[in-house]
């Protein structure tokens, strides 16, 4: 098993987690835009 | 090793804790309504539904127990926990996507087995999802005490007592909606401080040249990416687990009834992979204490992460993991004490004692009575420190015991309440046998109970399979994955106790439900009446005026 291959192994897992959490905050923020504009709660 | 002060961590708790009420504040209602407190308006938006799903699945356990198997099993460790344990969200949704179209408005799954089944089968899934919800309770509480500990000179109690006020300080008022709304800032301050810590520790022991120097601390099967060792010890339990967590769980079925219906599929994948990206990438840091040589404290492998973040990071960045753990384990206990709110208030009130016609301000009063009892009884047994993992295992089994009578029961007509109890408590009963070995496994006996786990693994894969790709598939699954696995599992299993008492269970429970149900020659039950008898609480008084 290479360096590179170690390294890379390592640093994905928080990347796939900054693309989560990227998504997760735009679709929170639509949920809300959402909701103000139909009146309605969030939860 | 580093420690807080007594003050910062107390400061550090009650900020968090404060924080928390604040947010739940602003979804706080003058007047609840029960269904709101049970299950939100069920028809969340996918945001807020993916970050609660992850939030909830991920405790503190999870790095913990993913940072021990990457330090034993090497680099194919956090995958055998993470990969698994983010399956088990996956694997759901199907069935999710059938259980909303029967029961729309359900609140619990017990609920929709009364309909089914009645009061008997309804009772069975109801206990077991209460015993798993205190028992998980109980697990963060004392997760929160271990935690405290380390880094403070603070007592477990301390922590333990703290950690219980705090969560049902934000989560008695709103409940599941509470509950839900402070998932999506816990989880947000998880992956901030986990897409922090990872890369910096990772830097700090040497960066890549870490994997060069490091090297000859592991053993050939630990620099094997396809371990027998890791699959076998801990990837297949959890692998047999996968169902039976996702099925037995009452916090995953509330959110499958709160989400809106067609947002099913995309939270529950999108929860999937951030779940495998956090749990994982923790695990990761395993991996980098084994390349790095370091021994855990006390050759205790709950200290590794901890101990790693006192040692390799600067102060600021131990509150990072400090709060990354609170947030974690405070995120699932308050899913807890909402999900055992909803369990009393249906099964329990609702359905046994109000007989399908409650007062909702009464019902809310019971649920609310419940969160506290059920913190008071969490905290009470996590200062006790019983064996956590021989009661995950326990309750691991006794959910395995009633994954496929529900399931089935939810897609065959024929099933009948007879056949979903007497599989249930046959399917336990064979569980205990084997797992406490009350008889010696050996011999003919040996051999009887390894074909009956084999079957049982042809009836997790196949299981699997129909949720996705339908019966045919699902059929031909099981019983193809029986046949192949029996050369394997005949004379092998015997060896591996806690796998074979798993699979028995689920072989079990398989063989007397459906032989029972076949006996069956009366009609088919009729599922759209399931949806007539799951009712929305809130608007009885309304109904009955």
């Amino acid at each position: 098993m290479t360096t590179q291959f170690l390294t890379l192994y390592v640093l994905f897992w928080p990347l796939v987690a900054t693309c989560i959490l990227f998504t997760l905050c735009t679709a929170v923020y639509r949920d809300t835009q959402e909701a103000k504009a139909n009146g309605e709660d969030l939860v | 090793m580093f420690q807080f002060t007594s003050t910062t961590t107390v400061l550090l708790m009650v900020l968090f804790y404060g924080i928390t009420f604040l947010l739940s504040l602003r979804i706080k209602r003058k007047n609840e309504n029960v269904d709101g407190y049970m299950v939100s308006n069920g028809s969340m938006g996918f945001g807020m539904s993916a970050a609660s799903m992850t939030a909830t699945w991920i405790w503190a356990a999870s790095f913990y127990a993913a940072a021990s198997s990457g330090y034993k099993y090497g680099v194919s460790g956090a995958l055998h926990y993470g990969f698994w344990g983010a399956l088990m969200i996956l694997f759901i949704y199907p069935f999710g996507k059938r259980f909303r179209e029967l029961a729309p408005n359900a609140h619990t799954l017990a609920e929709i087995m009364h309909a089914r089944h009645g009061t008997q089968s309804q009772l069975i899934l109801a206990g077991s999802n209460i015993v798993g919800s205190i028992i998980s309770l109980m697990v963060n509480f004392t997760a929160a005490g271990a935690l405290v500990e380390i880094l403070s000179p603070l007592s477990f109690t301390h922590g333990v007592l703290i950690t219980g006020i705090g969560v049902l300080s934000y989560t008695l008022w709103s409940g599941f909606r509470s509950s839900v709304f402070t998932d999506f800032g816990q989880l947000v301050a998880m992956i901030v401080a986990a897409v922090i810590i990872i890369p910096v520790i990772f830097y700090t022991l040497g960066g890549p040249a870490l994997f060069q120097t490091g090297v000859h601390n592991l053993s050939a099967d630990q620099l094997n990416f396809f371990s027998k060792a890791a699959f076998l010890e801990q990837g297949a339990p959890f692998f047999v687990a996968v169902l039976a967590y996702a099925i037995g769980n009452q916090t995953i079925a509330q959110r499958l009834f709160a989400v809106r219906e067609d947002l099913i599929k995309p939270s529950f994948i999108t929860a999937t992979i951030g779940y495998a990206a956090i749990v994982i990438g923790l695990g990761m840091l395993g991996l980098l204490a084994l390349f790095a040589g370091i021994q855990p404290i006390d050759g205790n492998l709950n200290n590794l992460i901890p101990q790693m973040a006192a040692t390799y990071l600067p102060p600021f960045m131990v509150v990072l993991l400090f709060i990354m753990v609170i947030g974690a384990l405070s995120s699932t206990a308050d899913s807890d004490l909402s999900a055992l709110a909803a369990l009393v208030m249906t099964d329990i009130y609702g359905k046994q004692i109000a007989k399908n016609r409650p007062d909702p301000k009464k019902m809310l009063f019971i649920g609310r009575m419940t969160m506290i009892v059920a913190t008071m009884l969490g905290i009470l047994i996590a200062t006790l420190k019983f064996d956590i993992l021989s009661m995950l295992i326990f309750v691991g089994a006794l959910w395995g015991a009633i994954v496929f009578p529900v399931i089935v029961s939810l897609y065959w007509g024929k099933v009948t309440a007879r056949a979903f109890n007497w599989a249930v408590l046959l399917a336990f009963i064979s569980f205990l046998t084997v797992r406490f070995e009350w008889i010696t496994i050996q011999g003919l006996t040996a051999y009887a109970f390894e074909f009956i786990a084999t079957l049982g693994a042809g009836v997790v894969l196949g299981l699997m399979s129909f949720g996705f790709f339908g019966k045919k598939v699902g059929l031909w699954v099981g019983i193809f994955a029986t046949l192949a696995l029996l050369p394997w599992t005949i004379g092998f299993l015997r060896d591996y106790t806690t796998l074979l008492s798993s699979l028995t269970a689920y072989g079990t429970s398989a063989l007397v439900c459906t032989g029972i149900t076949l006996l069956n020659r009366k009609d088919h039950f009729d599922f759209k009446t399931i949806n007539q008898m799951v009712i929305e609480f809130h608007q009885l008084p309304n109904k009955n005026k």
